[in-house]
């Protein structure tokens, strides 16, 4: 019994929670698994739910890696000690919109395992100390800081809050990959956002790493949205498309002065059927 | 000589018992380490015998989630039992669930008490609080050596605060 209750721990964090490999919950968990503490407002009951905690917890924190410290088993039960890294650079987690803030927390948890799959769980995350790590002082001009312009601002575009452009974005930004024709500074910037806006909903861009040097971050990213309008001349397709993007921001006393872009235009091409995928007719 | 054969036999008869699985080692001194545990909690936290830290805790005791700017070791333990027992005078630790493996025990605690003194910050409200919390403890030489734990202190200030 012991190497099965900790062998299916540690699928769940290498595969599930680190590598978003959802597929393996159902070899892991038992359909009517039971989390005696599962965050407010999660779904209960069956796989759906189980995935919901991971997906919700990405969300927020797209790079988490679950290091596992510690596991004591005995009969049917394994206790799991656990240090989460990840970055604050997706959603927003206990009410604190993206800092861009790396934090490093405890999490423990005991669970049953009835046969070959866990069953029950009881958890205890360090969340007052994930709370005290995302509301800590950031020093402006800090290498922390760019992280953190970089965070809302792109966050004010998934919400689609243009006027918070102002407080993130520099009147005089200028944009290295602007679209042909796009006015100049913070302005063109919100004209160019509107035409993807316009033609995907739910569009939203979540930061897989975000890099910070002197006065530049970098950030390399997935953007996904439902083509429900016109794009570029192709009527909308109703599809979901998902499309990578890497970017880079300059920051300068606060503000995003100057951005490049390069969008995975081709992949999201093949995607919409405006261009064929090579090998396929 | 008798005597030695006795020994010899005890040992022989035991070493069977191992083999055959009637006798487990491990679940021997697991037994010795939860009783360990067990006591701890209710002589230290329940009852607020501090003089027995020191018996229970080894001397380079370390405890890697202690509040910031607590002292380590045993002294930094006896603080924050009285910081809690300060709060809530009659606090008292439930053991929920115990599971010990090698030199490794791990609990599961409710705690509940009266807010009867000061408590990060907080003054007296009188209200009866319940706190869950997690520990994981290492053992050497029949002493606590090493100590992680995590105890929902948020969901605290919550109930003291009139929004639990």
């Amino acid at each position: 019994m012991s190497d099965i209750a900790k062998t299916l721990y540690r699928t769940f964090v290498e595969e599930v929670i680190n590598k978003a490999n959802y597929d393996l919950i159902p070899e892991i968990f038992s359909e009517d698994y039971l989390d005696h503490n599962a965050p407010p407002g999660a779904p209960v009951g069956g796989f759906e739910a189980i995935r919901a905690v991971p997906i919700m917890f990405r969300g927020a924190f797209p790079d988490v890696h679950f290091v596992i410290e510690d596991m004591v088993n005995q009969g049917d039960w394994v206790a799991t000690r656990v240090t989460g890294n990840a970055t604050h650079i997706g959603r927003p987690f206990m009410g604190i919109e993206p800092t861009g803030l790396r934090v490093s927390w405890s999490s423990m948890g005991f669970f049953r395992v009835a046969n070959g799959r866990i069953v029950e769980h009881h958890g205890q995350p360090d969340l007052g100390a994930l709370h005290t790590q995302l509301t800590r002082k950031i020093e402006p001009g800090s290498i922390e800081h760019n992280r953190f312009i970089v965070s809302r601002y792109v966050y004010a575009t998934n919400i689609g809050e243009l006027d918070l452009f102002d407080e993130y974005v520099d009147p005089n930004f200028v944009d290295h990959n602007a679209l042909p024709g796009q006015r100049p500074g913070v302005d063109g910037l919100k004209d160019a956002y509107r035409m993807f806006s316009s033609a995907f909903s739910d569009l939203w861009y979540t930061f897989e790493d975000l890099i910070a040097e002197g006065d530049k971050v970098v950030g390399r990213g997935v953007i996904e949205g439902k083509h429900t309008g016109a794009f570029m001349g192709i009527p909308a397709t109703n599809k979901v498309i998902r499309w990578t993007g890497t970017r880079i921001f300059r920051i300068v006393n606060g503000k995003v002065t100057e951005g490049w872009i390069d969008l995975d235009m081709f992949g999201m091409m093949m995607q919409l059927g405006a261009i064929p995928i090579p090998g396929q007719s | 000589m008798g005597k030695t054969m006795d020994t010899q036999n005890d040992r022989l008869g035991r070493a069977e018992k191992i083999w055959s699985g009637e006798i487990n080692p491990g679940a021997e001194l697991f037994e010795k380490n939860i009783t360990l545990v067990k006591r701890l909690f209710e002589e230290v936290w329940n009852k607020g015998n501090l003089s027995l830290v020191d018996e229970f805790l080894a001397a380079d005791f370390v405890d890697y989630n202690r509040p910031p700017d607590a002292p380590d070791g045993r002294e930094g333990y006896k603080a924050g039992v009285n910081m809690i027992r300060t709060a809530f005078p009659d606090f008292h630790f439930t053991l929920d669930q115990i599971l010990a493996e090698d030199n490794r025990v791990a609990i599961r605690l409710t705690g509940s008490g009266t807010h009867k003194g000061d408590f990060l910050g907080i003054s007296p409200t009188g209200k009866q609080v319940t706190l869950g919390s997690m520990t994981f403890i290492h053992i050497k030489n029949g002493k606590l050596a090493e100590r992680w734990g995590i105890s929902d202190i948020p969901r605290v200030i919550q109930q003291l605060q009139g929004k639990g």
